[in-house]
């Protein structure tokens, strides 16, 4: 099985982004998909007021909800518990984990087949099932070719949209006992379809995740387009869904339009092919369905993002993926170069909260500040705003830092500090500044030809002979 | 128990942060806004959502719908054909139904669950509702309907009493006052199972079904 | 309005890198908008809007710069920036940087009173250009900021389209960042290298003979990438650009009206 990726050095980070900004196959790949979603999304927003009307309806919905959480959380454990789900909550990933394998225990089961569920990634949920010793496999098809490969998912919403035909091809020839190259998609998926449907009749365990979960009705509501999210949460006789405390909303009437903003910025589809709520285990006179549903809340850091005003809008996201499909870091250097379980201006948002900002920051400063990803964010979440309060908290002196976000002023330096301070002398007193700009250009034969970064990619940059405000005074 | 303790740490950790409460949205103005259709209208829209969805769509009445259901059968060959209670209750259709397949009634609790897997060739089920706007089958599984049968055959036949077509599932929802509860199961179907999984190629029959045939009875 | 009636006035910020990297790009603007009747005040003591250290979260130094601002605008004239990078900072980010100081109402009236230049051309001065030039192709990159926080977009457009000779030419992945970012290019070059590598390459594949940009940090990007690879992509600030093909003072005229 793969190691966990959950811890980034910044320096790795930097490895993993040149590495696959160096492969013209990826880059080419990683494009092409790019281009295919954001193509597809595009289609579904047509009338841009229309659209613009949806998103402050989906932005008021998402605020409302969190401004109630508590109270809502509260709401719809009552309301599920009266359904017969039970209820469970995490603080930490390792906490999650317990509940699960002591749920699994209670059910003697030895083997899980799982939807798509990124907060199950999160916790890293199939390595701690490995080590007490069930088996954990993956459904959805591009989670089943990353796990196959041994890998993690380098897409929210398409895990393996890094790998191409061929190589997952060759990937199903050699891991799939009797199957023969083929590299005829409809085949490929046939042979998944054919592997997973006896793993489906067998499993113990169905585990998914939740799109909403709703507190008056106490539903939860997944969306999905192959069926294998149906089939883990109705064949097996348990079904254990984890999520995240931020994903309720209070009304099923809430979920219309943060279900229409989701599918169609995800996939840019106008609805999935199911969209399931579910609000019970099997009832007594029900003939399918599991006989026991079990919910699991995990906090992990979002309470943390909670605390605060301006980082709680962190929270209002329904993990579509629009933001890492319109970025250009992300389609530069993909999913995985980042090494968190949410890749993409998305993941570098969450992820300080998450795994603490000492291992993060270097995410946070890995953006233009472009503002696609916001242009899109179908709840707008002021994602360009939020990067440049990390990177302050990451920056500011450890003395004095704030406790809003773990790791907060991890990325200090004294030396980039004083030459900040330096920059803002030169630049606040108008006389230093003329004089600093007057040198540089007087001495422009003395500018350095390697220029830190900046020479990497670009010819030095001088100073011009004389400057605006010389030419300027000559002119008149 | 340290799940006691979690809950409390975290709704406390909530609480601390002492949130202002927002208005609630209501999302009934950004609906009202949208442009209501009258019922022909809306089952035309919902036809071609689906036909354009890959679904196959046949449009009868329900005198004809015997008939027209089991040539559906013949014509897919499908042999074995499962069904819910509520199904097995329209007697007359069951028993035309019945000239041209095995109908295997599914009414006990995970007794059928093999047999869905390994050889039944279609589920026939009844439609709650449907959706024009996004084109989609509502089916509300309980006692009555079960779960699988529009998962786990390779073919799903729905039944479509089309007086029952709404705008939206914003519309749908607030008519039928689903706010104050649901049954164990709701699913909207929108098309047969699909990924695009590999390389943004869309193929069909990912784990679900593969044809998805929507009976669209009106009757004037 | 027409040419004869009372003159305007307005200030000039040339922003740090025209004044120092790209100071033709600032002469151009002035002489842009005197050309259009309007009485331009350079104040002096400006030196930059703060955005390197704002972004770079460094909000304290980034205040302390901009606040050397904010007194340089007493009069309530229109504040026009050759750069819709830094336009959008004073626009957008003062209100946000200030928020809380005594400063707060004077960060406000300055960013009220921010104009990107082709906004201020178009949308205030309703300037109507002839071109003189002789037949090209150009490919115009509009920053990011300029894109989403000022309609620099809408009325860059606008006047290229005034340029009878001028043929604009849509470049691959016409509205993608380039990769600049500010220090991220610096921080960050193994990703920024890989932007501004598709769009040299856009650029240069698009058939444009010259790249046209209102922002000279975006043009030093893809130019100096350009330069260091081998690849000429001439770049040319839009001031420059427009004054080139109307050249002579009685080339700009205006059209009546505009607000």
């Amino acid at each position: 099985m793969s190691q966990p990726l959950n811890f980034v050095p910044v320096a790795e980070f930097r490895e993993r982004a040149r590495s696959v900004v160096a492969n013209p196959d990826l880059q080419k790949s990683l494009r092409g998909a790019m281009d295919f979603l954001q193509a597809k999304r595009s289609a579904q927003f047509p009338d841009d007021a229309e659209f613009q009307r949806l998103r402050d309806l989906g932005e008021a919905i998402r605020q409302y909800s969190l401004s109630r959480l508590p109270e809502l959380l509260e709401v719809l454990e009552a309301k599920l518990t009266e359904n017969g789900i039970q209820v469970h909550w995490a603080e930490t990933p390792e906490q999650a984990n317990t509940i699960f394998i002591d749920i699994a225990q209670r059910h003697n089961a030895r083997s899980v087949i799982k939807g798509k569920s990124m907060v199950s990634e999160e916790v890293e949920l199939n390595h701690a099932l490995q080590e007490a010793g069930i088996d954990a496999l993956e459904s959805d098809m591009g989670e089943y070719i990353v796990q196959l490969a041994d890998e993690k998912p380098s897409h929210i919403i398409m895990p393996a949209i890094h790998k191409t035909k061929v190589e997952i091809a060759e990937l199903f020839a050699e891991r799939i006992p009797g199957v023969d190259y083929t590299d005829s998609v409809d085949e490929l998926i046939q042979i998944g379809r054919k592997v997973l449907r006896e793993k489906f009749a067998a499993a113990d365990i169905g585990v998914s995740g939740v799109n909403f979960m709703v507190a008056e009705t106490g539903t939860l509501c997944l969306v999905e387009n192959e069926g294998n999210g149906r089939m883990s949460t109705t064949v097996p006789r348990v079904h254990v869904a984890i999520t995240g405390i931020e994903k309720v909303v209070e009304k099923l009437a809430h979920v219309p339009p943060l279900l229409s903003l989701l599918t169609r910025s995800a996939t840019g589809q106008a609805v999935t092919t199911y969209v399931n709520m579910i609000s019970s285990p099997r009832k007594v006179d029900e003939a399918d369905g599991p006989d026991a549903v079990h919910l699991i809340l995990l906090d992990n850091g979002r309470t943390q993002a909670y605390a605060d005003e301006q980082l709680r809008s962190t929270l209002q996201c329904i993990r579509c993926g629009a933001c890492m499909n319109h970025c250009p870091v992300y389609t530069r250097i993909g999913g995985h170069a980042y090494g968190t379980t949410y890749p993409g201006p998305i993941g570098k948002i969450i992820s300080p909260h998450l795994l603490g900002l000492d291992s993060t920051y270097g995410l946070a400063t890995a953006s233009t500040l472009c503002g696609a990803c916001a242009e899109v964010c179908p709840v707008r979440i002021p994602i360009p705003d939020l990067l440049i309060r990390l990177r302050t908290e990451a920056y500011s002196n450890p003395a004095t830092a704030s406790e809003a976000v773990r790791g907060a002023g991890s990325a200090y330096s004294s030396v980039a500090m004083a030459l900040w301070h330096a920059w803002a002398a030169t630049y606040r007193y108008p006389a230093l500044y003329r004089l600093f700009t007057w040198c540089a250009s007087r001495f422009r034969f003395l500018t350095p030809g390697k220029q830190g970064g900046w020479t990497v990619n670009h010819r030095a940059m001088q100073p011009a002979r004389r400057r605006f405000r010389d030419q300027l005074k000559d002119r008149a | 128990m340290s799940q006691t303790t979690a809950r409390d740490k975290i709704l406390g950790r909530l609480r601390a942060a002492d949130c202002k409460p927002l208005p609630l949205p209501d999302a009934t103005d950004f609906y009202a806004q949208r442009r209501h259709e009258d019922l022909a209208t809306r089952v035309e829209r919902l036809a071609l959502n689906l036909s354009n969805a890959m679904a196959e769509v046949h449009r009868t009445t329900s005198s004809e719908l015997p008939a027209a259901l089991s040539r559906v059968i013949r014509d897919k060959s499908l042999s074995t054909v499962a069904v819910g209670r509520d199904v097995l209750a329209r007697q007359a259709l069951c028993d035309q139904l019945q000239n041209v397949c095995a109908l295997m009634p599914v009414t006990t609790a995970h007794a059928e669950t093999a047999a869905l897997f390994d050889r039944v060739d279609a589920g026939l089920t009844l439609s709650y509702a449907a959706i024009a706007e996004t084109g989609s089958v509502v089916l509300w599984c309980d006692s009555q309907s079960p779960r699988l049968l529009s998962l786990v055959p390779p073919v799903h036949i729905v039944l479509v009493d089309v007086r029952r077509t709404f705008d939206t599932l914003f519309a749908l929802m607030h008519q039928e006052n689903w706010g104050s509860g649901l049954p164990t199961n709701v699913v909207m179907v929108s098309s047969p199972s699909k990924t695009a999984d590999i390389q943004q190629t869309l193929a069909y029959g990912a784990h679900g079904p593969k044809q998805l045939i929507v009976m669209l009875v009106e009757d004037h | 309005m027409t040419a004869s009636t009372a003159t305007q006035d307005v200030y000039f910020f040339c922003t740090c890198l025209v004044d120092l990297f790209v100071p033709e790009a600032g002469l151009d603007a002035v002489t842009l908008l005197e050309k259009s009747g309007v009485r331009v005040h350079f104040p002096e003591e400006q030196t930059c809007c703060g955005q390197p250290a704002y972004t770079s979260g460094q909000p304290d130094e980034a205040r302390a710069v901009a606040r050397q601002q904010l007194g340089l605008f007493p009069k309530p004239w229109p504040i026009i920036l050759p750069s819709g990078s830094c336009a959008g900072m004073m626009r957008h980010h003062y209100p946000t940087l200030f928020a809380g100081t005594p400063d707060l109402a004077r960060a406000e009236s300055v960013a009220s009173r921010v104009w990107e230049l082709s906004e201020f051309l178009v949308d205030v001065l309703g300037v109507r250009l002839t071109d003189y030039g002789v037949p090209t192709r150009v490919a115009l990159h509009t920053s990011c900021s300029a894109r989403r926080e000022t309609n620099a977009l809408r009325t860059t457009r606008a006047l290229l389209g005034q340029l009878d000779q001028v043929t604009l030419e849509i470049q691959d992945h016409e509205s993608e960042c380039c990769g600049f970012g500010g220090m991220f290019s610096v921080r960050h070059p193994e990703i920024s290298g890989g932007i501004v590598r598709d769009k040299v390459a856009a650029i240069r594949a698009c058939g444009a003979e010259t790249l046209i940009t209102g922002d000279c940090g975006c043009m030093l990007n893809i130019t100096g990438h350009a330069a260091k690879t081998g690849t000429a992509i001439t770049g040319k600030h839009l001031a420059s650009f427009l004054l080139e093909r109307a050249l002579g003072l009685e080339a700009l005229t205006k059209k009546g009206g505009a607000k």
